[in-house]
């Protein structure tokens, strides 16, 4: 097994902060009002 | 020195990294996929003239097969490698969306969506995946490590949602299927960076497959963790499935829903990585007697504060960081106990029990609705079983079983 030398802290940040971004990217995209009604129309027609 | 305490160099073979950077996109992928398919129900029964219970009976096919195919797959892994098995899994993940897009009949529908897929999905998910962490990750990171691989599969599900109605909202419900096969066969090259290479012989690697089902069945804490993990099935799908309808119920809005699911999805990732960070500093049974006492507790105060888009945004944050964090949990558990020889095939037999919980949660669910009018019974039982499962999970065992060593004649 491998291990690689452990990430400079200012690269751990930058990784942190580029997983932060997407998932806001992605719950943003569930909150804009095109894709809110549209899933929930879809979502909702199951009941 | 008993066997399952025994290190194993002699199976490991590939950087964690590795295993961590392909585990993660698998996983990704596949619970991603399979975590929209809800969306499909409104245009493809509306198009094909299906009933909803068509399209349900599948999903059900579908989540049954994926259980019961799971001990199996994780033989098959075991004695193998899980390269074969993955590869196998996303090509038939492709085939069955594929056959979803196409098939003209429900029974042709069921028999691709439902245990293709299903089939499919035991192949290229957890039990498989975690198998390569176990046997390339040290013990100490093992939890960790399913739990990166876990999160990833939050992620997926989280992410997938928007994608595919986006996709169905471009291209139509039968060309996004043809997408999302397209995107299932990325399993494929993948499956290579999981590619364990020949060993010699490892800790249990002596103990044929029926040993070591007959001993996980007889070892008390193995039993309490599948009870365990059948109530975190029950929970899961009772909630997925019926609280939209619950909600709309009580008189709120579908954007209340819709704001509740993306909740769930973001406050999920962050349960499970952290669940993984966790383990590192407590009990792994503790954790899970935590995570399944405050499941109850949520749903208990959810149910007796006055219902309200806030009640259920927060309610929707606590059960998303306690979703799918169970999954590193009680994985880690098993490989911890009985080694990592057997460990997708064990793991396989837990979410097994898991599934059975999910199929359970979603028809008593239905059935007590019909039956009362209403969700309160469900919701009681929910709240039992979560005290139940964190009552059982405190004696569990966590310490490597003690298996007779054999000494030369």
């Amino acid at each position: 097994m491998t291990h690689g030398p452990s990430r400079p802290r200012w690269q751990r940040a930058l990784l942190w902060a580029v997983a932060a971004f997407v998932l806001a990217a992605v719950f943003a995209a569930y909150l804009s009002p095109h894709m809110a009604v549209d899933l929930a129309n879809r979502v909702w027609s199951c009941f | 020195m008993n066997a399952a305490s025994a290190p194993p160099p002699a199976t490991i073979t590939l950087s964690v990294r590795q295993v961590l950077l392909c585990g993660a996109l698998i996983v990704t992928l596949s619970m991603g996929i399979r975590h929209g398919f809800g969306l499909w129900l409104q245009p493809m029964t509306m198009d094909r003239g299906w009933s909803r219970e068509t399209f349900a009976f599948a999903m059900a096919v579908q989540n049954l097969a994926f259980g019961l195919a799971g001990p199996l797959a994780g033989m098959w892994a075991d004695r193998k490698g899980a390269f074969p098995v993955l590869i196998t899994g996303g090509v038939m993940y492709a085939l069955g969306l594929a056959g979803m897009a196409l098939a003209p009949t429900g029974l042709l529908f069921t028999a691709t969506a439902g245990l293709l897929i299903g089939v499919a999905q035991s192949g290229c998910t957890y039990a498989v995946v975690f198998g390569v962490i176990a046997r390339n990750v040290p013990a100490d990171k093992r939890t960790w490590a399913m739990a990166v691989a876990a999160a990833a599969g939050s992620f997926g599900q989280f992410l997938m949602v928007p994608v595919e109605n986006g996709l169905i909202g471009a291209w139509g419900w039968q060309v996004a299927l043809f997408a999302l096969g397209a995107g299932a066969l990325a399993i494929v090259p993948l499956a290579w960076g999981l590619k364990e290479h020949p060993q010699g012989p490892a800790e249990g690697q002596h103990q044929s497959i029926a040993a070591a089902v007959r001993e996980a069945f007889a070892y008390p804490s193995f039993r309490l963790l599948m009870a365990g993990y059948f109530v975190c099935g029950f929970h899961l799908v009772f909630i997925g499935v019926h609280m939209p309808s619950y909600l709309k119920d009580n008189g709120l809005g579908p954007g209340v829903a819709t704001t509740a699911l993306a909740l769930i999805g973001l406050f999920n990732v962050f349960g499970t990585f952290g669940a993984g960070m966790l383990s590192g500093r407590f009990a792994k049974r503790h954790i899970l007697a935590g995570i399944y006492a405050t499941r109850a507790l949520a749903i208990l105060l959810f149910i007796t504060v006055p219902l309200t888009p806030w009640s259920v945004y927060i309610f929707a944050s606590v059960m998303g960081l306690l979703w799918l964090s169970t999954v590193p949990m009680t994985n880690g558990i098993v490989a911890q106990i009985f080694g990592v020889r057997y460990m997708s095939m064990l793991g396989g037999f837990v979410f097994l029990s898991h599934q059975i919980g999910s199929f359970l949660g979603a028809w008593l669910g239905g059935r007590l609705f019909d039956m009362t009018g209403n969700y309160d019974v469900m919701w009681w039982i929910s709240v039992a079983l979560g005290v139940f499962a964190a009552l059982i999970n405190l004696p569990v065992r966590e310490t490597a079983i003690a298996r007779p060593t054999l000494k030369p004649a």
